[in-house]
């Protein structure tokens, strides 16, 4: 599949911009960061991974309410974590800052805007779960050409937006710049 | 009087002579064990890698990613030469003082170096296919470096950048340490 393939449906309009994504995170060792500047933990870049040509696994949160699910039926808490980040971070294309020299910063004309397509996955047992799955998606599909920075340039976006709970009875942590609220809020 | 100080402290006239025969014991002992040579490169490469050993338990940046990725590994069988590419990324750019990086997964069978202080954020990735990811956001969230290639990163660059990374964080938070103790 290339990026020019029309089969490459990127976004699905049906999925209001309100929704938010779930993300179901293996326990692997040290995803959950250290802010050097003593701040709180974030995810790192390696739970947003985008492969097997489909795009990155996701539960849409418009789509568990119809099937009356919450977001702690989704997983076993002891194996896995849950992140969350709104379907409008996904689309939202950041604009480049330039330098105060006027000159756009490199890396800046990656395209940043995905979107997220419905995909009825095959697991869990649960079919309410199974009918919640999407996937995230961003031009380029993964492995073609050139998808690799766009996808950096992506996930860092998502990075920077994602909450986290590593806990069923956990609050979620949530990213802050500065001292100020998230990013994605 | 010793042979030896007779070598050393032999008037000039007798210095030649002394010469020559240390190199016909030379030559000698180099045709009686013709494996003689590469024994002593490789006994040289096993002192340098002792070496090398050493620096690295001396890095605690170094050492502290080397243990991580032994961690990853009861997880994620890594592919290709992830690892040793990352430690070569690593050993080139990271010092005594430098500020550690986390090292995980990138979610197949790839390794992340990251870096991060608040907004301001580093990552080398090495991928199974041999690219190399190199990703540099500043202090305001902006993403200033994304750049993806076969092979290796500038070293030297990738260097420079962990030096202003620590230096950043170090003017924050002097005691940054102890966030991994």
């Amino acid at each position: 599949m290339t990026a020019t393939d029309p089969e490459w449906v990127v976004d699905d309009e049906d999925v209001p911009d309100e929704a938010t994504l779930f993300r179901r995170v293996p326990d692997q060792p040290d995803f959950l960061d250290v802010d050097l500047n003593g701040g709180p933990p974030r995810l790192g870049l390696g739970v947003f991974s985008y492969k097997d040509e489909d795009g990155m696994s996701v539960y849409v949160s418009s789509r568990m309410k119809d099937e009356d699910i919450s977001d702690e039926e989704l997983i076993d808490w002891k194996r896995v974590y849950l992140c969350r980040f709104p379907v409008a971070t996904v689309r939202r294309a950041d604009a480049a800052t330039p330098y105060p020299d006027g000159t756009a910063p490199v890396g800046s004309d990656t395209e940043t805007a995905g979107g997220v397509v419905l995909d009825v996955a095959s697991f869990p047992d649960d079919e309410r779960v199974q009918r919640s799955h999407g996937l995230v998606r961003i031009p380029i599909p993964p492995k073609a050409a050139g998808w690799r920075p766009m996808w950096n340039a992506f996930r860092i976006k998502l990075m920077q937006a994602t909450h986290v709970k590593v806990a069923k009875s956990a609050d979620w942590i949530v990213p802050t710049t500065n001292g100020d609220p998230a990013r994605s809020t | 009087m010793s042979v030896v100080n007779d070598f050393y402290q032999a008037p000039t006239a007798k210095t030649s002579w002394a010469r020559r025969q240390r190199s016909a014991w030379v030559q000698k002992l180099r045709a009686s064990t013709k494996s003689s040579a590469h024994e002593h490169r490789d006994r040289l490469a096993a002192d340098r890698d002792a070496l090398a050993d050493a620096v690295i338990v001396a890095n605690d940046a170094v050492q502290r990613a080397v243990n991580q990725i032994a961690k990853i590994e009861e997880h994620v069988v890594l592919g290709g030469d992830v690892r040793s590419r990352l430690l070569t990324c690593l050993r080139a750019s990271l010092s005594a003082d430098s500020v550690f990086p986390t090292v995980t997964s990138d979610g197949e069978d790839g390794l992340i170096a990251q870096w991060r202080a608040g907004e301001r954020f580093l990552a080398v990735e090495m991928t199974s296919d041999g690219d190399y990811s190199l990703m540099l956001v500043d202090s305001d969230g902006v993403l200033r470096r994304n750049e993806s290639a076969t092979g290796y990163p500038d070293l030297d660059n990738l260097k420079a950048l962990v030096r202003d990374f620590t230096a950043a964080v170090v003017a924050r938070n002097p005691r940054w340490r102890d966030l991994f103790e």
